[in-house]
């Protein structure tokens, strides 16, 4: 109570212009980003769900008239015990014509065992086994060139999607024949298996549900995620279907935007993940998704930033800037002023940070709200009950997310350890590190390609 | 004695000991020690040589026979048929004596038979008998003749047609511990018509058609792009990838095959695990492999209890034990001999006599275990029994393992006593002769006036 009562004189004793310098990069990062431009994007949203809410009903009308087959791919390595559970839930969807295409990406258990024994049963439509790993886009793209559906939903085996959520995704496709591609929404399944999983419940609220609707609503949707997405086939043949990973789901909706396809999130397809419990393994995976943005936003993609390119597109363009500047720029530019206040507040650091804490719980509180209005009735019970966590929310996303992130993006930056990581094998990821440099090489000594 | 079969009407200058008959004469083979058949002509060789294995007389169908071939004839046909096969040009005094030593035993082995001159008619004593003379080991000759896929010619001659009977016979020496057998090889039959010719190939798992085309498939490691390999190769014989446009030139540096992938021509379905399905050459019907006939291919060997079945008979040998040492009676007699008794006491009313009955379990262990010493322990066995009645007493083997008796004037008490000291004897012969617990059953059924002779017996047994 001292520490608040400090805190509260501290602030009082403040002007207006100090408390801005003191607490800018709240207020014109954060709050900005997401509390000011995410509420526009919450009108929009909520504009844009009422307009076609005709338009929808039409579309589902469509889509059941004409039934179209829709291939669901599962590429996985030892997702075995997964299997069973994902092809009965997948029967009990409310759109029926599916066929489902499981591809096992040289597992070493089970897996094909009980894949065949699935395929005998009419669980599985179709199984391909890789007998040595090619690497997750390999076995999406071995899915995609044998599956027959006029649509495709990429799944992850370890995810359940609600009833309903493979009709809400489709229907995209019948409002919008531009559409190439359409996002579920992914929440989290084992929320209540450790603090770590109820803190990632929360953040997957803000940065999918949230974040992925209201992009989706100012068309500027840069990832459909991988556990849960539906393309048109012609549209993923078109691309040649996915790139080598990590990050292929964002690298292929960015490939679609460059050609001129839209992307959309859907909020009410929601499937269930699970998450890892513990915060050491959290750390891994977030080191492995966080360098995607290096990857390819600034490296792959980077010619969506050059406003001479002869395919110049506006929205791109503002979609890239944005992840750079916020997620990028902005996260090494709050180092400095964390180091700022270290340095030159070191009096009152103890104050300063608890006023940003309580500003960022605000925040978190404010976009937690806006997630509410999304998520309708589609939240359960337990995601409400464990809001209280939402207190913690500050330090996780300062003292776990913003460090991870920031070695994750710095160890991509100087050492493409992307390239290195084991969820590729070997043999795809040094084509990748390598090609690059062979190209050049050969250009430089006028080699033909073929030589 | 010698017999030299042949459509010719002269004997070989080699073999003019032997008698001569020609093909048309009636010939009377009996006691022969060798019959030599002219197989110039196979199909008529082996008719003569069926009606000879197909004879019920255990001198004539165990007679050696040998048939006689030209050089210059197909003689895979005639190989394993008979128990042997002189060509003409080694008609030499040598390999006639060779022969003669070969099969002098034979002669032997048939006369040690009890009652060589009786008939066999069962085709199962007949092989055991066969082989036992001959000391053959039976080995499956693969051949597409049979649909089986395989045979047994040597036995084939005992049996009037190709069909099942040869190798259920087999099974039944088998199965009565007869014959030894060991597994050469697994033959998978039509589920059908049990013909071992089938031809297995893929199919598609939808629609079952065979019109399949074999894809492999290449992940090109720079993209991930996957695809047929048809879809890499150019014109010159390069492959580029697709999707990138690389040229791919090594395997396992730009390139792998990670799968193979059938595409039906038919339905146009893709998949990886091909349905096997198996198409019968006999009756064309179409199965899969889970559903076929499995079958063991086996040869087969003597077993130790081979010997004493072969001469004794396959039922008998404790009955022609039982005969041999008490100088028994058949069992019929003895049914008789219980209803005289019973109609004797029902008259009279003054009389006790009692029926036993002493039944060995599991005889099949016990040839096993003892082998050629079989013979020996009946005999001990029955002699304990022996010594233990009265010579008023009748005895009889009622089947191959059970013995029974009429202790005549003997009151059931006394009888209870005379049993117990039958069953204790029996009990450590068994003891000090095999290492196993043989079951013995034992009843007692005293012949009373309120019960007539055919309930009694029905009671014993």
């Amino acid at each position: 109570m001292e520490l608040l009562n400090d805190a509260l004189n501290y602030v009082s004793r403040l002007s207006l212009f100090e408390i801005i310098v003191t607490f800018w990069y709240f207020f014109f990062v954060d709050s900005l980003r997401y509390i000011v431009i995410n509420g526009f994007g919450l009108i929009k949203y909520f504009i844009e769900q009422y307009s076609q809410k005709g338009q929808k009903v039409l579309a589902r009308q469509k889509l059941f008239m004409e039934r179209p087959l829709v291939s669901v791919l599962v590429p996985g390595k030892n997702e075995g015990k997964n299997l069973y559970k994902l092809a009965r839930s997948l029967k009990k969807q409310t759109y029926k014509n599916l066929e489902l295409i499981v591809v096992d990406d040289g597992s070493d258990d089970e897996t094909p065992t009980i894949a065949r024994h699935l395929l005998k049963r009419g669980l599985i439509n179709n199984f391909f086994r890789n007998e040595q790993r090619g690497g997750k886009a390999s076995a999406a793209n071995l899915a995609l060139r044998f599956c027959k559906g006029k649509y495709v939903v990429h799944l992850d085996a370890d995810t359940l999607a609600r009833n309903d959520a493979l009709e809400k995704m489709l229907i995209h496709f019948y409002l919008d024949e531009n559409i190439a591609a359409v996002g579920g929404d992914v929440r989290v399944n084992n929320l209540q298996a450790s603090v770590c999983a109820s803190l990632q419940s929360l953040e997957y609220i803000k940065t999918i549900t949230t974040a992925r609707s209201i992009a989706s609503a100012f068309g500027m949707l840069r990832i459909i995620s991988g556990a849960f997405g539906a393309f048109r086939t012609d549209a993923l043949n078109r691309v040649k279907g996915w790139d080598v990973g990590p990050g292929l789901d964002g690298d292929i909706t960015i490939r679609f935007r460059k050609i001129g396809y839209k992307v959309v999130h859907e909020p009410n397809a929601i499937c269930y993940t699970n998450v890892p419990v513990k915060f050491t393994k959290l750390a891994k995976q977030r080191f492995r998704w966080d360098r995607s943005l290096v990857r390819f936003r600034l490296r792959r993609h980077r010619d969506l930033l050059n406003i001479f390119n002869r395919n110049f597109s506006f929205l791109n363009f503002i979609t890239i800037l944005e992840n750079v500047v916020f997620n990028f720029a902005m996260n090494l530019k709050w180092w400095m002023y964390f180091f700022y206040i270290v340095v030159f507040h070191t009096d009152s650091l103890h104050i300063i940070l608890l006023v940003n804490y309580v500003l960022y719980l605000i925040s978190n509180v404010l976009q937690y709200i806006y997630a509410l209005f999304i998520l309708g009735n589609t939240i359960k019970k337990e995601e409400l009950q464990i809001s209280l966590l939402l207190l913690l929310m500050p330090l996780y996303s300062t003292f776990l997310m913003r460090p991870v992130r920031t070695y994750a993006h710095m160890m991509e930056l100087i050492h493409k350890v992307s390239y290195f990581d084991a969820w590729n094998p070997w043999k795809v990821s040094q084509k990748q590190l390598y090609a690059k440099k062979n190209t050049q090489k050969n250009m430089m000594f006028g080699q033909k390609r073929e030589s | 004695m010698e017999f030299y079969l042949s459509k010719q009407s002269v004997t070989p200058k080699e073999l003019n000991t032997a008698k001569l008959y020609s093909f048309e004469d009636e010939c009377d083979v009996t006691n022969a020690d060798i019959i030599y058949i002219d197989a110039s002509n196979l199909a008529l060789a082996n008719k003569y040589l069926r009606s000879i294995r197909q004879q019920s007389s255990p001198a004539v169908y165990l007679t050696p026979i040998i048939f006689i071939c030209s050089p210059l004839q197909n003689l895979a046909p005639a190989m394993n048929l008979a128990d042997g096969l002189l060509l003409t040009d080694k008609l030499d005094p040598y390999n006639i004596q060779q022969i003669r030593n070969q099969f002098m035993a034979c002669k032997t082995r048939i006369k040690e038979l009890v009652k060589p001159e009786a008939e066999d008619i069962q085709i199962a004593f007949k092989i055991l008998r066969y082989l036992y003379i001959h000391q053959q080991n039976i080995e499956p000759v693969r051949t597409i003749t049979s649909q089986y896929g395989y045979r047994y010619p040597i036995l084939e001659p005992f049996f009037d047609s190709q069909d099942h009977s040869l190798l259920n016979t087999l099974e039944f020496l088998e199965s009565h511990n007869l014959l030894l057998s060991k597994a050469i090889e697994n033959s998978y039959q039509c589920n059908s018509c049990e013909s071992a010719f089938l031809n297995f190939q893929e199919t598609c798992s939808h629609c079952q058609s065979s019109n399949l085309k074999m894809n492999e498939l290449i992940h090109h490691f720079y993209c991930a792009y996957v695809d047929n390999k048809d879809a890499f190769l150019q014109e010159n014989g390069e492959m580029v990838c697709p999707k990138c446009e690389k040229t791919l030139k090594h395997i396992g540096a730009d390139y792998d095959k990670p799968s193979i992938v059938y595409h039906c021509n038919d339905c146009h379905h893709d998949f990886q695990d091909a349905q096997i399905t198996t198409t019968c050459y006999n009756c064309h019907s179409k199965s899969v492999p889970d559903d076929l006939v499995h079958r063991k291919v086996k040869s087969f060997e003597l077993s130790a209890l081979s010997k004493q079945a072969a001469v004794y008979g396959l039922e008998n040998m404790l009955q022609a034990v039982v005969k041999e040492v008490f100088n028994a009676i058949d069992f019929n007699t003895f049914d008789r001999f219980v209803h005289i008794e019973s109609a004797r006491i029902h008259r009279y009313q003054v009389s006790n006599s009692c029926l036993f009955k002493i039944e060995i379990s599991d005889l099949e262990s016990l040839y096993l275990e003892l082998g050629e010493k079989a013979k020996g322990f009946f005999i001990e066995l029955t002699q304990l029994i022996k010594i233990r009645l009265r010579s008023s007493d009748l005895v009889s083997a009622s089947n191959e393992s059970t013995i029974v008796g009429l202790l005549i004037e003997t009151p059931e008490q006394n009888s209870k006593i005379v049993m117990g000291r039958m069953l204790n004897d029996v009990e450590q012969l068994l003891k000090s002769s095999v290492n196993f617990h043989v079951p013995i059953s034992s009843k007692l059924q005293p012949i009373t006036k309120s019960i007539d002779a055919n309930e009694l017996m029905e009671l014993l047994l």
